[in-house]
């Protein structure tokens, strides 16, 4: 079989299988999975099909003195972490964390929400700690976000899912995840002020299309005066000297 | 060791294949760590880069002669790379414009690591077909840790592709510029 054709049908074969695990190939530094929205917004379109997800945990208490764990939904998308004692759990064997998303979707006139509103609720109150550079102190929220919209500025806390919202920070240290410190639970969204303006547009997921038809046109544009003058250099050249002098790039039959 | 190594072909791709699938498991595992993805593609791209030591620059497909064709082509397989997600654009991430730099070492230093140094060891071990096989089941495993499973087909067939054109071409330029862009999208 000629070479070319071997390119163009493993090029075929992944078109398809890219097509079947949507959107196509990553192998880039986005999460492999898309966000699972309670309430996609316009720009994610349809949901992906998949609800998100809730969590449960029960952290073991002994003498009083809470584990130190992490809750997480199953889908990865929030979790929250205490440091040892994080709890007041004096009596207690253990403390129940339960992690819901939120639905119907809270709003708020003064945010743009960046991921689901999520509820984190424990059996127990954390411990009141002042403000420390301790990380994690007494437990903080990580909290993914999707790629296709604007990344979020802050984490913000409520004790009702219509508000107030609290902001309680936010770092991001590690790609499309925020997290923040906290000495309550409640809802948990991260987002941004509605007046902000974000560098991260969502306006950047249209340019790949467009790349990409830059990029064919240009393949198909420059190819032909490529194609010409190796045709004519084919007809000057002796073909076996050349491959002598020279036997890389150009496909052969 | 090392006489073996440079008289036994086989026993040399083996080693460069395992040193490669251990960096980039490792680079899998060490991404995981709040903060460490960065470091971790940095320090892992130049660990992969140091398996081209020692390769003269032809043998692993790279070089300038009939240079608009190889960028040509590095062009058309980013377009064929990133055709789906570009249609699904509403879909696909965006990588953060702080995160361009690594995706270009990491792109460059995986190129050279499968389709130049492993793909030219299994050439000299066994020859073309080896060396399309053995690199791109390498790549395939070497994103195991990386990418759920459902997405590993997607991976093997661009692992396919790119050793194809490597062999077909002798060329990894086109390889190096159409990973690098399709890296910078998504």
């Amino acid at each position: 079989m000629k070479r070319p054709l071997l390119i163009a049908a493993a090029a075929g074969a992944y078109l398809v299988a890219a097509w079947m695990v949507a959107p196509g190939f990553y192998d880039g530094f986005g999460p492999t999975q898309p966000y699972n929205w309670v309430c996609p917004p316009p720009i994610a379109g349809a949901n992906s099909g998949v609800s998100a997800s809730s969590g449960h945990l029960v952290i073991n208490v002994i003498d009083g003195t809470s584990d130190a764990n992490t809750a997480f939904t199953a889908d990865g998308q929030m979790s929250v972490s205490f440091l040892p004692g994080a709890f007041q759990a004096a009596g207690k064997t253990h403390v129940t964390v339960d992690i819901t998303p939120v639905s119907p979707c809270p709003n708020s006139p003064d945010l743009h929400f960046a991921t689901n509103v999520y509820q984190v609720t424990a059996d127990a109150p954390l411990i009141q700690v002042p403000p420390t550079t301790t990380q994690c102190q007494p437990a903080c929220v990580a909290m993914l976000y999707s790629a296709i919209s604007p990344a979020p500025s802050f984490v913000y806390l409520a004790a009702s899912p219509n508000g107030p919202w609290k902001n309680i920070g936010g770092t991001e240290n590690q790609l499309l995840v925020i997290r923040a410190d906290t000495n309550q639970l409640g809802y948990f969204v991260a987002g941004y002020p509605a007046n902000a303006v974000n560098k991260n547009s969502p306006a950047s997921s249209q340019l790949l299309p467009i790349a990409v038809a830059v990029l064919i046109v240009g393949v198909l544009i420059a190819g032909i005066p490529l194609a010409i003058l190796r045709r004519r250099a084919a007809g000057n050249v002796d073909e076996e000297s050349d491959e002598e002098d020279d036997p890389e790039v150009t496909p052969r039959t | 060791m090392i006489a073996a190594l440079s008289t036994r072909p086989a026993l040399r791709a083996a080693v460069i294949g395992a040193y490669i699938l251990l960096v980039e498991w490792t680079r899998a595992v060490a991404s995981t760590i709040p903060g460490a993805v960065v470091p971790a593609i940095l320090i892992g791209g130049a660990a992969l880069l140091v398996t081209a030591v020692g390769w003269p620059a032809p043998q692993l497909g790279l070089g300038t002669s009939r240079l608009p064709l190889r960028i040509l082509g590095g062009f058309a397989l980013a377009a064929v790379l990133l055709l789906p997600a570009a249609v699904r654009a509403s879909e696909a991430p965006i990588i953060p414009a702080s995160f361009a730099m690594v995706a270009v070492i990491i792109s460059v230093a995986q190129e050279v690591a499968f389709r130049g140094v492993l793909y030219a060891a299994l050439d000299e071990a066994g020859g073309a077909p080896l060396a399309i096989v053995g690199s791109t089941v390498a790549w395939t495993a070497a994103h195991a840790l990386s990418h759920p499973p459902a997405f590993l087909w997607a991976v093997a067939a661009a692992g396919l592709l790119l050793a194809l054109w490597r062999w077909a071409c002798r060329d990894l330029v086109a390889p190096i510029i159409g990973h690098v862009i399709a890296d910078l999208a998504l």
